[in-house]
């Protein structure tokens, strides 16, 4: 089952941005969110779910500036350990490195992208490692731009961890500065295009 | 789009607020056993039988703690050479004490002190009053487990003060970097595996951590906190440093009731993992930096405590 879905991943990753044009943005994102942990091996598919604050800092790549675009990103995260249940337990918190690639499809000014990859994690005061895939959804909207090149987006993200014996949800503010190649300029930042 | 994000920052602050509360006390159970006295002919730590000296005192001190901290505690200590006096602490009476909580619900603790070795086939086992001879009186992992899931008990926290008990600990979907056998001075013990945490470097880890991942099949969930990895002794103290008169690791576990630096969140409460990571860094200070080249029975004797790869960590008791 979960070899599948990476071969699924990895296909909706890779294959789709091959329209994509040459020319490279990195960027820069700090995000920050909540996400809400569930385990899936007790008598019940999901237990009791709890929910816990988020952050992130990546950094990226975005190969094209077409309809479609690919996009190649990494970085490290933290999930704080969650709220107590009502049993007095909650699920740990862990430090985490990814790395992610995937689709970016611009419609108008709002682009929206799909990440897929995998984390390497280790729990909160422990010595326990673990990995697992997952996927991020995504929008976001540029809403200003500095300098001649520098352009600062805004946007929510969804990732969802595929744990191997829980499953994460989140959503999350994302806040991107881009290095554009080509000078970016928008209607609502008080420049003409 | 205006709503859009309006109705997302209300949903985080939702979620936020929702995450700070800490709901009731669930009902909490204490099963508390400490096995000093195996051989009634002989007083407690007699060098020529098999008893202990300070496991029965382990037991008591975690008790009293547990209960100051609103557990319900039932004990079982073997603590006297009047052989009638210490059957609270055979396998019979730890199977019937298990066997009695079906359907209460909650959350269950079990401590264990007392003796602790491994079969032909390298599967831990804790020893009982009354089995020091007796095989079959011996519990491994696979029957402690299977008692708890027999009663329907799945919210279980165990902590193991005995040799040996690190093969009680479950990984799960993760890899435990500590080894069975710790300490560069290990070339020997019943574990093949010796040496220092395993990965100097986070991404060390990948490899393993992958195949674990795509192999993973099932993890019971239950939470073990143990002294000693699978193939180490677990040690007592006289000395004033250990409280003059306690198991290292149960030393260190008291001690987390007390020491603020063990709450690493400030939230008043230690978790099994907070406890374990006390524990583990207060032994490798201590302990460890004093024995780690005295050799005895096979082994040297500096040794770390494991804990389950669990998503899960319990609130066991409060950090005053």
């Amino acid at each position: 089952m979960r070899i599948n879905l990476f071969v699924l991943m990895a296909l909706s990753t890779f294959c789709v941005p091959l329209s994509a044009g040459p020319a490279i943005a990195p960027y820069m994102a700090v995000t920050g969110g909540m996400a809400v942990t569930a385990e899936t091996d007790y008598e019940s598919f999901i237990t009791t779910p709890a929910s816990s604050a988020v952050a992130s800092v990546q950094a990226g790549l975005t190969i094209g500036d077409g309809l479609w675009a690919a996009m190649l990103q990494g970085g490290q995260s933290y999930q704080a350990a969650t709220s107590f249940t009502r049993d007095w337990y909650r699920y740990r918190g862990f430090y985490s490195l990814n790395l992610a690639a995937g689709p970016r499809l611009r419609l108008n000014h709002l682009d929206a992208y799909l990440l897929g990859g995998g984390m390497l994690a280790r729990y909160d005061l422990s010595f326990s490692y673990f990995f697992f895939l997952y996927l991020e959804p995504g929008l976001s909207v540029p809403v200003l731009a500095f300098g001649d090149r520098f352009t600062v987006n805004l946007g929510l993200s969804a990732p969802v961890y595929l744990r191997a014996d829980s499953y994460s949800v989140g959503l999350r503010a994302v806040a991107t500065v881009t290095y554009n190649e080509t000078q970016k300029v928008f209607p609502w930042t008080g420049r003409g295009e | 789009m205006k709503r859009f994000w309006h109705t997302a920052f209300i949903s985080m602050v939702a979620l936020f607020l929702a995450s700070c509360a800490m709901p009731e006390a669930p009902t909490r159970t204490a099963l508390v056993y400490g096995i000093s006295i195996y051989e009634t002919a002989y007083a407690e730590g007699d060098p020529i039988s098999n008893n202990l000296r300070y496991t029965d005192d382990d037991a008591k001190s975690m008790a009293a703690m547990l209960q100051d901290s609103g557990w319900t505690v039932k004990a079982g200590i073997a603590d006297t050479q009047t052989l009638a006096d210490n059957l609270d602490a055979t396998r019979l009476a730890i199977e019937t004490d298990i066997a009695a909580l079906k359907g209460t619900g909650g959350v269950v603790l079990f401590y264990y002190s007392g003796h602790g070795t491994y079969t032909n086939y390298g599967e831990s086992q804790i020893i009982p009053f009354g089995a020091i001879e007796t095989y079959e009186d011996r519990i491994t992992k696979r029957e402690l487990y299977t008692m708890f899931e027999a009663a329907g008990l799945s919210n279980v926290v165990m902590i193991l003060d005995s040799c040996y008990s690190g093969g009680f600990v479950d990984a799960g979907a993760t890899l435990d970097a500590i080894p069975p056998v710790f300490g560069s001075y290990d070339p020997t013990g019943p574990v093949a595996a010796e040496g220092d945490i395993d990965y100097t470097w986070f991404t060390n880890a990948l490899d393993d951590s992958i195949n674990g991942y795509f192999s993973y099949e099932h993890d019971s969930g239950h939470i073990v906190l143990s002294a000693a990895g699978a193939g180490e002794l677990s040690w007592e103290s006289a000395s004033i440093a250990y409280g003059a008169g306690h198991g290292i690791f149960t030393y260190f576990l008291l001690q987390s009731e007390t020491d603020p630096s063990a709450d690493v969140d400030g939230d008043g409460l230690i978790t099994s993992g907070e406890a374990f990571a006390y524990c583990a860094g207060r032994i490798n200070e201590t302990w460890n930096a004093d024995n780690f080249s005295y050799y005895i029975d096979g082994t040297f004797a500096d040794y770390l405590p494991h804990l389950s790869g669990t998503p899960r960590e319990y609130a066991l008791w409060e950090n005053k």
